[in-house]
């Protein structure tokens, strides 16, 4: 009897304290909501500064996060940040090359209309509506404008090492991380960034 | 505009180059603050959809890795391909025309 009485004891103390897994799912899935929801604008603006195309930047930023969310969901949250922005800049390099062979193909179709993204960007179409400081918005809004024509005059890698670092506000190691190259790379690729756009950009800023 | 996540500032070779850093980050956070709601909306539609379709269970084939998949049907198809050649038709009508040449 005694030996029953142990082992139910045993059964219920071993029964008793286990985790429900539907739990550790819900926190998982809020920490990972949590942690888009503070990456996704930036994101959005890094994605639109190389692609121009906000819809092109809302497909990527969305397919990024796709792919974080299932196959890196169940690592350390302190990984995340690199490899949701590595995942961002392969989306948007792929997108880049697909364009770039559908322009190729364009130019031997008769009667193919140009490419939209072409189409100059009205810099205003970002800023929120109209309020008190609306010329300061658009001066704002200008100087950007003139910042996303430099960058996106850079070689690619330089581009994505200054929005990284720079916008992005990462250390070299998780930019090297992100760009999956050296941190040697990165400081090159920055240094050589920032040396062109104050060439570019100092008259214009000063 | 308190949203940027911690890290070292950028290296700065010099005090132009610092300000152009500080200039564009500035700009980039405005540009950031100052997105329309349509895109916020969006972005938000984009962000529960991504979550949704991640917690959505896959089919199990899909689980395995794309380059696992490439890898598998790239080996099938040169076992095919070495067995048709030197499968024994081949090695038949090799040695019928080996025959035929012989008389």
């Amino acid at each position: 009897m005694s030996g029953f009485a142990t082992l139910s004891h045993a059964w219920m103390a071993w029964d008793g304290p286990a985790p429900a897994p539907g739990d550790a799912v819900l926190d998982r899935t809020r920490e990972l909501d949590k942690f888009l929801a503070e990456v996704e604008r930036r994101a959005f603006r890094i994605a639109q500064v190389s692609l121009r195309d906000p819809d092109d930047a809302l497909d990527v930023v969305q397919d990024s996060m796709l792919k974080l969310a299932r196959n890196y969901g169940e690592r350390p949250s302190a990984e995340w940040r690199p490899l949701f922005y590595r995942i961002l800049e392969n989306s948007i390099r792929d997108l880049q090359r697909r364009r770039m062979v559908r322009k190729r193909l364009m130019v031997w179709m008769p009667g193919a209309k140009e490419d939209p993204e072409d189409e100059a960007q009205d810099p205003l179409d970002n800023v929120a509506a109209a309020g008190p400081d609306a010329p300061e918005l658009l001066m704002q809004a200008e100087a950007m404008r003139q910042l996303e024509i430099s960058l996106r005059a850079l070689p690619a890698r330089q581009r994505e090492a200054f929005m990284l670092r720079n916008f992005e506000g990462m250390d070299v190691a998780e930019t090297a991380a992100a760009m999956g190259c050296s941190e040697g790379s990165v400081k090159t690729h920055y240094s050589r960034a920032v040396h062109t756009l104050r060439t570019q950009l100092g008259e214009v800023w000063r | 505009m308190n949203e940027r996540p911690l890290g070292n500032p950028p290296y700065a070779a010099d005090a132009a180059a610092e300000v152009l850093e500080q200039h564009g980050r500035r700009l980039f956070d405005a540009s950031v603050e100052n997105l329309d709601m349509r895109i916020r909306s969006r972005l938000n539609q984009a962000r529960q959809s991504a979550l949704e379709a991640a917690a959505a269970p896959r089919p199990r084939w899909l689980r395995v890795p794309l380059w696992t998949r490439a890898a598998g049907f790239t080996t099938a198809g040169a076992l095919a391909l070495a067995l048709w050649i030197g499968g024994p038709q081949g090695q038949h009508a090799a040695s019928l025309a080996d025959g035929a040449s012989n008389l």
